[in-house]
C-alpha cells in the first residue's frame, strides 16, 4: 500500500473537481486544502473567496483561519463581511462553495448547529456560519464530509442549509426545471406574481433571466452573460422565490462520490476510492444507499497531488 | 482624546447589558474583554458573528447569560468547549442561544447601523433557523412579490473594537480584513474602540475603514490589544495560542487555571439560575 489512505483522496478527488477560472468560496477545514490543493496542481487560476472577505486571495501558505493575514495582504481586493454575503455570495458571484457537514441525509440537506434538540441538544456543534447563502446561492455546492452512519443519517437533526429539501424537490433537478414547491412548503414557486421561471441552466450558464419586469430588460445586461472566465452572475435568474443555485452537485468522502440522481436528486454513490468496496459504502450509510450502475473508480492520487497535499499540510510556502 | 482602558469599561459597560465584541477573526478585541471580565461584568447578552476564543473565555469566566452568533467553532481547530460546556451541561450556568447565519447576523448589524428595524436577505429559507420567528422571518418584496427573509436588526448597547491606529482627535482606522466592525460600531448605543497606536496624522491608506470621532464612546490606547489574534501590520495570528486554547478549554480545572493565572475572576456556579 502507499503512503496515501482514504481521507487525502477525499482532499485529492474534491481538489480536482475544481477548474481554472471558477470562483470558489472556501471554507475552513477539508475545503480549505482541497481549494488551495486545486491551486497548487492543476487549476493555478481558480480564484479562492474567503467569507473574511478576501477576493482572489493566493495564500502563500496554507491558511489555519479563514482570516489569517496571508489571505487579506494577497488578495486582490478585501471587502467588509456585509458586503462579501450580499454583493457576492448572496447576488450569485461564486461558481463553487465547498460545505462540510456535521449530518447530511438523502436529499443533501446539511446539520451543523446540534445534534439532539435545539433547546437541549446533546452536543452542540459550531452552527451555520456562512453555509445557508452558500447553500443557496452558490452555481454548485461540493459537500466534502466524512461517511459514517453517524454523519450521512435518515433525516439530520437540523436543517442548517438547504440541499434538495426535505423530499428532494424543493429545489429543480439537474436536469431540468420541475421545482415543485419552496423549501418550507410554501406552495408552488408560480404563486410568486412574477411567474418564476426555470431556476437557471447550471452552474456556469446564465439561466433564463425569468420573463417578469425586474428580471428583463438593460438592467440584466452583465449579469447574466457568464464570459469565458466564468465572470456574471452564476446563479439563475433574477425573479424566483428559494434558493437560486444548483445545489450540492457532488459530496465527496473518504469512500467516494456521491451526486444527486437526475430524477429524484437522492443522492447516489457514483464513483468508489481506490480499494473501497460498495459493501463497504453501504455500511457506512444511515439510510439505503443508492449505487449507481456502473459505477466508477477514482483514479489515485498522483505523485504530483501527494506532494503538494503534503506541503499543504506542513504549511509549507509556495510562490504566490 | 484617550481613557484608560478601565475607565471606559467602568463607564460604558454595565451589569445585564447587550455587548458586541467584534472582529473577523482579525482585530478581536481580546484585552477590552479581558478588562471586562476582570471589572466582573455578569448578566451580558454577548453578541458577535464567530464568538471564537474570546467568547469562550467569557462564557467559561460566567460573564454571559445569553448568546447572539453565527458561527461558533474554534476556526481550523474545533470547538469551543466553555461554549460547548454552557450549552450542553450548564456550566457554569445556563447560557441562553439565538442563532444567524453569517449573512443573517451582518445584515441585522447593517440594519442597525442604519437605524432601521429588519433587513432583508434571500438566506435562511428552508432551514430550521426560520424557526426562531422573533428574530427571523419572512417579507414580501412589494414591487416583484418575491417573498424574502426578513431579520430583525442588532443594536447592542456597546460594541467593542480593536484598531490599528487613532489620530489626537479620537477618530480611528482600521484596515486589512475589516469584516464588520463598521456595521457592528454605527449599530451600537456606545462604541469604544482600543487602538495600537496615536498618530498625528492617518496614512494614505485605500481600502481603511474611518470611524469619526463623533460616533465613537471611548478610544483607548492597548497596544496588542488583540492578541492572540492580529493587527495587520503590527502583528500576525498566535496561531499556535488557537491550537493550544483548545487543550485549556477542553477541560474545566485547566481553564479555571488559565483564568487564576491570568487575573481574570471566574464567577461562581450556578449564582442566578
Amino acid at each position: 500500500m502507499s503512503d496515501w489512505d482514504s481521507a487525502d483522496m477525499m482532499n485529492v478527488a474534491a481538489a480536482r473537481e475544481l477548474k481554472n477560472g471558477d470562483v470558489c468560496l472556501v471554507g475552513v477545514g477539508p475545503p480549505n486544502l482541497a481549494a488551495n490543493l486545486a491551486r497548487r496542481t492543476h487549476a493555478p487560476n481558480c480564484r479562492l473567496v474567503y467569507e473574511s472577505g478576501a477576493i482572489d486571495a493566493k495564500p502563500r501558505r496554507l491558511p489555519l483561519s479563514i482570516g489569517d493575514d496571508d489571505l487579506a495582504a494577497t488578495a486582490i481586493a478585501v471587502v467588509s463581511v456585509p458586503e462579501m454575503f450580499n454583493f457576492w455570495v448572496g447576488a450569485g458571484r461564486i461558481d463553487v462553495g465547498f460545505l462540510g457537514a456535521a449530518q447530511i441525509d438523502r436529499f443533501g440537506n446539511i446539520n451543523t448547529t446540534v445534534i439532539g434538540s435545539h433547546a437541549h441538544p446533546t452536543t452542540r456543534l459550531p452552527g451555520a456560519g456562512g453555509a445557508p447563502e452558500i447553500a443557496a446561492a452558490a452555481g454548485r455546492v461540493i459537500v466534502i464530509v466524512k461517511q459514517s452512519p453517524r454523519t450521512f443519517v435518515e433525516q439530520v437533526d437540523f436543517v442548517s442549509s438547504v440541499g434538495y429539501g426535505p423530499t428532494g424537490r424543493e429545489r429543480r433537478t439537474p436536469n431540468g426545471d420541475d421545482r415543485i414547491a419552496g423549501p418550507a412548503g410554501t406552495g408552488p414557486t408560480a404563486a410568486s406574481p412574477m411567474g418564476a421561471g426555470p431556476m437557471g441552466a447550471g452552474p456556469t450558464g446564465a439561466g433564463p433571466m425569468g420573463t417578469g419586469p425586474t428580471g428583463a430588460g438593460p438592467m440584466g445586461t452583465g449579469l447574466t452573460g457568464a464570459g469565458p472566465m466564468g465572470a456574471g452572475l452564476t446563479g439563475a435568474g433574477l425573479t424566483g422565490d428559494g434558493p437560486r443555485g444548483a445545489g450540492p452537485t457532488l459530496v465527496i468522502t473518504d469512500y467516494g462520490v456521491l451526486e444527486p440522481d437526475p430524477e429524484t436528486n437522492e443522492l447516489t454513490m457514483t464513483r468508489l476510492h481506490q480499494g473501497v468496496t460498495v459493501e463497504a459504502a453501504r455500511e457506512a450509510t444511515g439510510w439505503q444507499l443508492k449505487v449507481a450502475d456502473g459505477i466508477q473508480d477514482v483514479p489515485p492520487p498522483t505523485e504530483t497531488e501527494l506532494a503538494a497535499l503534503r506541503s499543504l499540510r506542513n504549511r509549507e510556502t509556495a510562490d504566490a | 482624546m484617550t481613557v484608560p482602558l478601565a475607565d471606559a469599561i467602568a463607564e460604558h459597560v454595565h451589569d445585564g447589558d447587550t455587548v458586541a465584541l467584534e472582529g473577523f477573526t482579525h482585530l478581536i478585541p481580546f484585552a477590552a474583554a479581558h478588562e471586562i471580565a476582570r471589572q466582573g461584568r455578569r448578566q451580558l447578552t454577548l453578541v458577535r458573528m464567530t464568538p471564537d476564543l474570546v467568547y469562550d473565555q467569557l462564557i467559561g469566566l460566567g460573564v454571559a447569560d445569553k448568546l447572539v452568533f453565527s458561527y461558533g467553532g474554534n476556526p481550523g481547530v474545533g470547538s469551543l468547549h466553555r461554549l460547548r460546556d454552557a450549552v450542553e451541561n450548564h456550566w457554569p450556568h445556563r447560557l441562553a442561544v439565538q442563532e444567524h447565519s453569517h449573512a443573517g447576523l451582518a445584515n441585522a448589524y447593517s440594519a442597525g447601523a442604519a437605524r432601521l428595524p429588519f433587513a432583508v436577505l434571500r438566506g435562511y429559507r428552508g432551514t430550521d433557523l426560520e424557526e426562531q420567528r422573533d428574530i427571523i422571518s419572512r417579507v414580501t418584496c412589494p414591487f416583484t412579490g418575491e417573498e424574502l427573509a426578513a431579520v430583525r436588526a442588532v443594536n447592542p448597547d456597546v460594541t467593542v473594537i480593536h484598531a490599528q491606529l487613532a489620530d489626537r482627535d479620537g477618530n480611528v482606522m482600521l484596515w486589512g480584513i475589516t469584516g464588520v466592525q463598521r456595521e457592528a460600531a454605527l449599530a451600537a448605543k456606545r462604541a469604544i474602540v482600543t487602538v495600537e497606536e496615536v498618530v498625528d496624522n492617518f496614512p494614505e491608506h485605500t481600502g481603511a475603514v474611518i470611524l469619526p470621532n463623533w460616533v465613537l464612546a471611548a478610544v483607548c490606547v492597548v497596544p496588542n490589544g488583540a492578541w492572540p489574534s492580529y493587527a495587520a501590520g503590527y502583528s500576525v495570528r498566535d496561531n499556535d495560542f488557537y491550537l493550544e486554547w483548545d487543550k485549556i478549554s477542553r477541560d474545566r480545572e485547566a481553564f479555571l487555571d488559565w483564568a487564576a493565572a491570568n487575573g481574570l475572576p471566574a464567577g461562581k456556579e450556578d449564582t442566578h439560575v
